[in-house]
């Protein structure tokens, strides 16, 4: 284990920037609010030996009276903040490690490639990427290793930087977990290596582990197939206890009686943890296996399914809200709305800003979330200056199409259409739940404005709002063919009119705790 | 389970609905008509003739009933007529809808007549593009253009007749049709149709 003395070598730079070296003590007092101007010792900016030498609120560093330290951060690399001073570490090449704070500067604490007492060992920084930057192999970071996709520094309990958290994160191919510094409140998202495939099971591709560390709120799977029609999903899920939360359903009860639902789909599918009572995230290493249906069209043997992992960590819950019009000149419902729909018109129309909007906040106000950025763009934002003509009324067929067109990466992306075809429903989702990840055939719902002809904007309201949660895992929370069994798969909700999941436009909006609390794990939020 | 909802009262309400000819029939059952209120899906026929009891003259006459149905239901009972190809009512009661509504270029009323063309020209027959070709230059509504289109590309395919392909060759021409998505649709239609309009 490394030790930490007094500063002898430690980086100044920071601090001393911070002080800026003005004579006149009254001139920084202001600025300083910590600093020393109290009489008591020498002021902020004077030479010392000993931080006993410094006024009150300083600490004597490289022979300068300078504000004292909070954080370990404050100190700068190779160095820690202990009582309000910073100490410089001393460390060898080789030296076993916890911590990046462990390691001397110009060291990092680099995820050992064999585990033995400590996760990590001091090595010298090299060239690479920055904590939380984008990985694949340790070798690719500048400090410690590589883990969740990205690029993390080993910790010790509470010594990240401000607004980070120590959290363990499971290492699959060392079946071990390490403790790294992880955002306090984001989504991250990496890909999983998908292996080639078995000749003897081609369409398996089993046992892909997932790791989920300790502050995560939800664990999303993104399967993707080669072409849109061929069909792509899990066919077995395991928790890191071991257990099968989920199987393939061979028979439509199955599909209900898993403890997670999912179902293959052509394209694209998602499969999300948690989205059911019985089924709550754990940290730890969930292991997937994939079914890549080959046929229909027929896949070459080397053609393997893309498998993206999207993770909330925190308790954030903001929900952005991304609104795309197509061309909607000349609606037939425009006399009722009283203008074109459109990127232009949608923020001062009061009709949308005080009745739609409005009444979406008030939903899922109730679930404690909060309406963040709301952006408006006509659909030429994302093609040409044509847009997409043949999307204006929108064939459940296309509408992968035009999901996959989303480049938000946070928040829901909901689109106007003229009508939707063909049987002329009032909402589109791809399937529950929707892909939190933008440019997906999965990665948005769509909304007929039509239905403004005979209804008003607090009913278009509620059916974007069922849209948009379908979207974040809920289910219905009771299916139309009324067959025993066939409800969501929360224990507390009902199967009311009332509930906002109920699959008739004239359903309600109340949400039941267990909603609410899928919801704001969606990863959506920010 | 909380009370009903005052449109789906409204058509519960109604002991019979009546149609656009003929004399009332018996209202659908309670079951049939809330399953016409998905807010994503149209119930399949299968579904349809059980909750109807196999009463299908009563959804025809949902649809096409003016005298106080709700316009959400009425539009899904359009839209599920479409999946009842080879009945004769259901055809008949589409192309009463379609003369009812013919000059509806505006509101709910333009909704009916494009749910209506939309089915028709999933389960109609040849007899239909005489009626269907000359709405395709209804200038003042897009919307209207561009389902015709579409119901020309279904219904040329499965009568295998080629009348439409002149006039919707027209609207793919810029100078002619000046909006994109009915030059769009007119063009798909004319894929559709392919060998038949050479």
């Amino acid at each position: 284990m490394a030790t930490a003395t007094l500063l002898e070598s430690v980086d100044v730079r920071r601090a001393t920037s911070a002080v800026t070296r003005v004579a006149s003590c009254a001139v920084i007092a202001v600025a300083l609010a910590a600093g020393g101007c109290d009489g008591a010792g020498r002021d902020l900016g004077e030479s010392c030996d000993t931080t006993a030498e410094c006024g009150a609120g300083l600490q004597c560093l490289e022979q300068v009276c300078v504000p004292r330290c909070h954080a370990h951060v404050d100190c700068g690399d190779g160095a820690v903040c202990d009582d309000g001073e910073c100490h410089a570490v001393q460390s060898a090449i080789g030296d076993p490690c916890y911590s990046e704070l462990a390691c001397a500067a110009g060291q990092t604490c680099r995820l050992a490639q064999e585990l033995h007492v400590a996760p990590g060992t001091c090595e010298a920084e090299g060239a690479g990427a920055l904590e939380g930057e984008a990985c694949t192999a340790d070798r690719d970071c500048r400090q410690g290793g590589c883990a969740l996709g990205r690029c993390v520094s080993l910790c010790d309990t509470d010594d990240c930087r401000r607004g980070w958290t120590c959290a363990e994160i499971p290492l699959p191919e060392r079946s071990t977990s390490v403790s790294a510094c992880l955002p306090g409140n984001t989504t991250i998202e990496f890909e999983l290596p998908v292996p080639a495939a078995d000749p003897a099971a081609p369409e398996i591709f089993p046992d892909l582990p997932v790791p989920v560390p300790s502050t995560a709120r939800s664990m999303s799977l993104v399967f993707e197939a080669p072409t849109p029609e061929n069909t792509v999903g899990a066919s077995l899920l395991k928790n890191p206890r071991n257990q099968v939360i989920y199987r393939e359903p061979d028979l439509i009860e199955s599909y209900f009686t898993n403890p997670v639902r999912h179902k293959p789909q052509p394209g694209v599918s998602v499969l999300q943890v948690p989205s059911s009572t019985a089924a709550p995230l754990l940290a730890g290493i969930y292991t997937v296996d994939v079914h890549l249906y080959r046929d229909a069209p027929r896949l070459p043997p080397g053609e393997r399914p893309r498998v993206r992992v999207v993770e909330k960590l925190g308790s954030a819950a903001r929900l952005d809200l991304h609104f795309y019009f197509l061309d909607l000149a000349e609606h037939p419902c425009a006399d009722r709305i009283g203008t074109d729909l459109s990127a232009s018109t949608a923020p001062t129309l009061s009709g949308f800003q005080q009745l739609y909007l409005a009444e979406l906040e008030r939903i899922f106000e109730a679930a404690n979330i909060s309406l963040g950025e709301v952006t408006y763009d006509d659909i030429t934002a994302l093609t040409t200056a044509n847009g997409r003509p043949d999307l204006d009324v929108l064939d459940a067929s296309q509408a992968a199409e035009l999901f996959a067109l989303t480049t938000h990466t946070s928040g829901v992306s909901i689109f106007f259409v003229r009508s939707l075809e063909p049987d002329g429903p009032q909402l589109l989702t791809n399937d529950t739940p929707g892909a939190p990840i933008p440019g997906t055939g999965a990665s948005g719902i769509a909304i007929g404005l039509d239905t403004l002809c005979y209804r008003e904007w607090k009913d278009l309201a509620r059916q974007t709002a069922h849209g948009i949660a379908r979207h974040m895992g809920l289910f219905r929370n009771v299916e139309p063919d009324e067959l025993p069994g066939h409800v969501d798969p929360i224990d507390d909700s009902d199967d009311s009119l009332d509930n906002l999941m109920n699959w008739s436009e004239f359903g309600g909006t109340d949400l039941s705790l267990g909603q609410r609390e899928i919801l704001r794990a969606s990863p959506v939020l920010r | 389970m909380r009370r009903l909802p005052l449109p789906l009262l409204a058509v519960l309400l109604t002991t019979a609905v009546a149609p656009l000819w003929g004399d009332p029939i018996p209202a659908p059952p309670t079951a049939a008509i809330n399953a016409l209120s998905g807010l994503d899906f149209v119930p399949a026929r299968s579904d349809l003739v059980r909750l109807l009891d196999g009463n299908v003259p009563s959804l025809i006459a949902l649809a096409n009933d003016d005298a106080g149905s709700d316009p959400g239901i009425r539009l899904r009972a359009y839209h599920a007529l479409r999946q009842f190809l080879g009945d004769t009512e259901a055809m008949t009661g589409l192309r009463a809808a379609v003369a009812r509504y013919r000059t509806a270029r505006s509101g709910t009323e333009l909704l009916y007549l494009v749910a209506a063309i939309d089915s028709l020209g999933e389960i109609g027959d040849a007899s239909d593009l005489a009626t269907l070709v000359p709405l395709l230059q209804a200038t003042e509504s897009r919307d209207l253009r561009a389902a015709v289109a579409r119901a020309l590309g279904s219904l040329g395919v499965r009568a295998r007749v080629s009348d439409g392909c002149a006039a919707l060759r027209t609207r793919t021409d810029p100078n002619v049709e000046p909006v994109p998505m009915v030059r769009s649709a007119a063009n798909r239609a004319l894929n559709r149709l392919a060998t038949l309009c050479q």
